[in-house]
């Protein structure tokens, strides 16, 4: 299993940093290979809500699904892909500074299946410098 | 010594197969299904790749000299100043700009950003000054998009960044896996 994780602070309070990130038609907005999130059946913030994405990296789209793991307002996001990779994404906020102290990190296992090892730099795309992206990002869309 | 010498007939070749190009790539998104974004910057790399190897093209190392096609090299000024012009415009080919402007509006909602409309603008207010964005008709309903300000804000950078992810590319992709396995 490897990992990868950075994270922030937003000078935004948590509710309003969760409330944004909880709505997963926000992330291609933040995650610069996330081309869309798309068949959104249901509220992202309930346990086993499903959607489609469509990661783009050098030319090649990449497409899979994930579902809500766990929602806890103002404090954790998490989801899992379900196709491809397995690898669960979480967000969790905490108080800071006057503003939320964002965490992102990703687990990801090493995938068996061709598909699964293709599929797999889709979530290394995340590495440090991308997670960084990402969390500087939220930080420019949020920061009031 | 490198000699010059002019020379016509290898100009025309060069030059029609850069508009050859450059017009293929624009009936190409033409022909396409889903809107197709052109970016200006694309052109300008373009142009300037037509520069380099029509330039390499004209050496000729076993006579030791350059064959310079005058017209060639007039075309080369023109296209360079033309894609220079427009590097910082896309061309959104099978949208038009009403179509275009609800697109942008839904990215600058998902990036929390304010905004007012103008006649055929979007300003949107940033830190370090306000972002332009003009959406003009061209020719075949076609929208002429043009970023103008802010532009060392990450948030005006994360907006064409997302705007562009809207449309696909002239050149399909290659696509691996499939939503909803």
């Amino acid at each position: 299993m490897a990992r990868v994780e950075q994270s922030v602070v937003v000078n935004c309070d948590p509710q309003r940093v969760m409330e944004y990130i909880s709505n997963v038609q926000n992330h291609p907005a933040f995650i610069g290979p996330l081309k869309s999130v798309t068949n959104l059946r249901g509220d992202a913030k309930q346990k086993g809500t499903t959607w489609d994405w469509t990661f783009v990296m050098a030319g090649v789209e990449f497409a899979g699904k994930s579902e809500t793991v766990e929602y806890v307002p103002g404090r954790q996001f998490s989801f899992r892909t379900t196709t491809g990779i397995h690898s669960t994404f979480n967000y969790r906020l905490e108080p800071a500074q006057g503003g939320s102290r964002l965490t992102i990190d990703v687990d990801y296992e090493v995938p068996k299946t061709l598909l699964a090892k293709l599929q797999t730099s889709v979530v290394e795309r995340l590495n440090d410098a991308e997670g960084q992206a990402a969390v500087q990002n939220l930080k420019a869309i949020l920061d009031t | 010594m490198l000699g010059v010498r002019a020379s016509a007939p290898l100009g025309f070749v060069w030059i029609a197969g850069y508009l050859a190009t450059t017009l293929g790539m624009v009936a190409a998104a033409a022909l396409r299904r889903k809107p197709i974004l052109l970016k200006g910057s694309t052109l300008l790399a373009l142009t300037l790749l037509f520069i380099v190897l029509s330039a390499a093209a004209a050496v000729d190392p076993a006579r030791r000299e350059a064959v310079v096609p005058l017209p060639l090299v007039a075309f080369q000024v023109v296209a360079l100043g033309a894609a220079w012009a427009v590097r910082g415009r896309w061309l959104v080919v099978g949208a038009d700009a009403a179509a275009v402007g609800a697109t942008l509006e839904r990215c600058l909602g998902m990036l929390c950003a304010s905004f007012e409309r103008a006649v055929d603008a979007y300003v949107v207010p940033l830190a370090d000054g306000p972002l332009h964005v003009a959406l003009r008709p061209a020719l075949a309903g076609a929208t002429l998009v043009t970023f103008r300000g802010a532009t060392g804000h990450r948030k005006a950078a994360l907006l064409r960044a997302l705007l562009a992810k809207q449309f696909d590319g002239v050149v399909p992709r290659v696509k691996i896996g499939r939503s909803g396995e």
